[in-house]
């Protein structure tokens, strides 16, 4: 957690006094567990609460007031009375937070979050239900509460997958260690024993989840959060040259090298996946995107141009037989 | 920052919040304990805590007395202003918005400064609860926080009730993302740069998709609602006045899907999706309606679109399971799209 900042000091102070206040004269145990503060800390809080005013000439700028009666301690506050209002970084924080979990997939649309945000809404004069809109993408909520179970009782999984870079159905048996969603779509991260590595799987592209009647070791230290596109060191590679206009494929994923070709073309070299992945690429590329250079075990060298004929193919269409024209 | 310093704002903001009268700056420097004998210190000190105050969120201007305007201007801070309203949470809600501020991870932006104003952490009678950081086995814990909701289903399922484990959750972040919630909920018109352009715009909606936020708006330069990608807007965000615009009467359609989010205007397209990945579609499409069901498990859908690269780019994701079936502008787009690439020379033959 980052430091306490001076504005986030000033929060606290005021939130600990206006609550112990509100509740009489709870244990001190109860308010330093609620504020996540030490005995000591709280303590060196209230003393300087108690300061406020102690040196003005006037008698009556001391605001606050504070008695320790055994392992009590009450509060009397004369102004000051309330935290203040949240800055909007504090306000959208919570609010984001919330509402991201109320994204979550089998959310409870009326438990007790969606019951705060309802209020919350009114006090921080956020305009409409839709005001903050917040996607984590779409899961089926029961194969996510199943891998979620899994994950706690450390039982591996048996998965239908869909792998999208290989275009591939396929089962496949996973230890997993943990459920995330990150750039608006659901993954569950863990040890493949087909492949005998650390993959990450995304959730919409799992078809069926068996939780399997035994229990695995879980690593010893939880894996990094780490982010859903991955790059396996030794995935195969592709050269693809790519025009002004798309240059935003070397911002978008993970890439060994980007040569500036002096045009404004450039030549990135990226791992591939599959050679559904990058069959995916280029047909989205289409004209301002060409492959040069490919590993041959993803494919050919005109990988896309066939691609397009496949799908071609489902319109009736045939241009291999010349009749075609390009548009442009 | 030093003990002391906190020290005086918090009796600066005890003496101008909820005062009667504009305090001029004189006597706040006379009533605050710590400042410095010299003026020109005094006046260097002062401006900067001012300026920690505004930090707050607290409005710190000088203003006239109005009963006597003779007398300098000074500092007041009303409490309507000054305090958080009491949302009156419960404690089971307030303990739902503290597991969602540790699942969800907004870059950039710590929840626990609005937590501790909204009333802490919830600890239950008696039973001390520290749920595990990330919330992996929070549900599991026994006694501690009243967690109604969540129900425990024989076998190996979890119910995912609000208060489930709920995995974690990362959002991005932006450094333009505060300056602009305030905007939609206080109402002021922003002024930004986005492509090339300076726009004047009333926010609607905050929107987190796929990894990115956008801003949705009414755009007075184009005289229309607008959807901008916050990553693309050039530079800084200036938000004007509050309450500078009306809430619009008709709130512009909340869509996840990023062909609906261009500014065309609206087509039906129907897309024939095979068996397989009939699953994918539907959940890559969150309002796409299913509108035919065939025999082999294929399904029709149906979208709106209303941004053509971004429907292309899904459809061609889909490889050849997929099949636009009307209208006839989408479904030649394609085609033509496909034909410039099929019918190119490849690199080996183009030497």
């Amino acid at each position: 957690m980052s430091p306490v900042t001076a504005s986030d000091r000033i929060q606290r102070l005021l939130s600990v006094v206006s609550w112990i206040a509100s509740r009489g004269d709870p244990p001190v145990r109860e308010v330093c567990e609620r504020f996540g503060l030490s005995p000591s800390e709280l303590q060196a809080e209230l003393d300087l609460a108690q300061m406020v005013g102690a040196d003005s000439p006037e008698f009556s700028d001391m605001p606050i007031e504070v008695d320790y009666e055994g392992d009590r301690v009450s509060v009397f506050l004369h102004n000051l009375s309330r935290p203040l209002r949240l800055t909007p970084q504090q306000a959208l924080a919570i609010v984001a937070a919330g509402y991201g979990l109320r994204a979550v997939p089998g959310h409870d649309p009326s438990g007790p979050l969606a019951r705060a945000l309802d209020k919350l809404a009114v006090v921080l004069d956020i305009p409409a239900q839709d005001a903050v809109a917040i996607d984590l993408g779409a899961a089926d909520e029961h194969a996510l509460a199943r891998l979620r179970s899994a994950q706690a009782a450390h039982a591996p999984v048996r998965l239908d997958y869909y792998s999208a870079a290989r275009d591939r159905l396929g089962s496949r048996v996973v230890e997993p260690w943990r459920v995330f969603s990150d750039e608006g779509a659901w993954y569950v991260e863990g040890w493949c024993r087909e492949a005998r590595g650390e993959r990450v799987f995304r959730v919409d592209r799992i078809r069926a989840v068996e939780v399997l009647d035994e229990t695995f070791e879980p690593p010893e230290r939880p894996p990094e959060p780490r982010r859903a596109m991955q790059v396996a060191g030794d995935d195969p590679r592709a050269v693809v040259a790519i025009s002004p206009e798309a240059r935003w494929v070397a911002e978008s994923y993970p890439v060994d090298s980007v040569d500036e070709a002096g045009d404004g073309t450039i030549r990135v070299r990226l791992p591939v996946a599959g050679a559904a992945w990058l069959e995916r690429l280029l047909l989205r590329l289409g004209p301002a995107g060409r492959l040069v250079e490919v590993d041959p075990r993803i494919g050919p060298p005109d990988l896309a141009e066939r691609a397009a004929r496949r799908i071609l193919a489902r319109y009736g269409q045939n241009p291999a037989s010349g009749t075609a024209q390009g548009r442009r | 920052m030093p003990p002391n310093r906190t020290e005086r704002l918090l009796n600066l903001l005890n003496v101008v919040v909820g005062a009667d009268r504009p305090v001029p700056a004189a006597e706040l420097r006379r009533r605050v304990p710590g400042y410095p004998d010299d003026d020109a210190s005094f006046h260097r000190q002062f401006e900067r805590d001012k300026a920690a105050i505004r930090d707050l969120g607290l409005p710190m201007e000088p203003i006239t007395n109005p009963s006597n305007p003779e007398d300098p201007p000074g500092y007041r801070i009303r409490r309507d202003e000054a305090y958080l309203r009491d949302p009156g949470l419960e404690p089971d809600e307030l303990a739902a918005l503290n597991l969602a501020a540790e699942a969800v991870r907004l870059e950039g932006l710590e929840g626990r400064a609005a937590l501790w104003a909204l009333g802490g952490r919830p600890t239950g009678t008696g039973a001390t609860t520290d749920p595990a950081p990330g919330g992996g086995e929070a549900s599991a814990a026994p006694g501690g926080v009243a967690r109604p909701g969540d129900v425990a289903v024989p076998g190996d399922v979890v119910a995912p009730g609000d208060v489930a484990p709920p995995g974690d959750v990362a959002l991005p972040g932006d450094e333009r993302l505060a300056t602009l919630f305030a905007a939609v909920t206080e109402r002021r018109r922003v002024r930004f740069t986005y492509r090339g352009e300076s726009r004047d715009v009333d926010p609607y909606r905050l929107q987190a998709s796929r990894g990115r936020w956008y801003l949705t708006g009414h755009d007075h330069l184009r005289g229309a609602v607008r959807n901008y990608r916050l990553g693309r807007i050039e530079g800084g965000v200036r938000a004007g006045p509050p309450g500078a615009f009306d809430a619009p009467a008709e709130r512009p359609p909340l869509s996840f899907d990023a062909w609906e989010y261009g500014s065309a205007p609206p087509v039906t397209a129907r897309l024939l999706v095979d068996a397989d990945h009939v699953d994918e579609v539907r959940s890559l499409a969150h309002r796409a309606e299913i509108a035919e069901e065939r025999a082999d498990g294929a399904a029709v859908f149906e979208l709106r679109v209303t941004d053509r690269d971004a429907f292309r780019g899904m459809v061609l994701g889909l490889l050849e399971h997929a099949e636009v079936l009307d209208p006839a502008e989408l479904r030649d787009d394609l085609v033509h799209w496909l034909e410039a690439i099929a019918g190119r020379p490849g690199e080996r033959a183009s030497q």
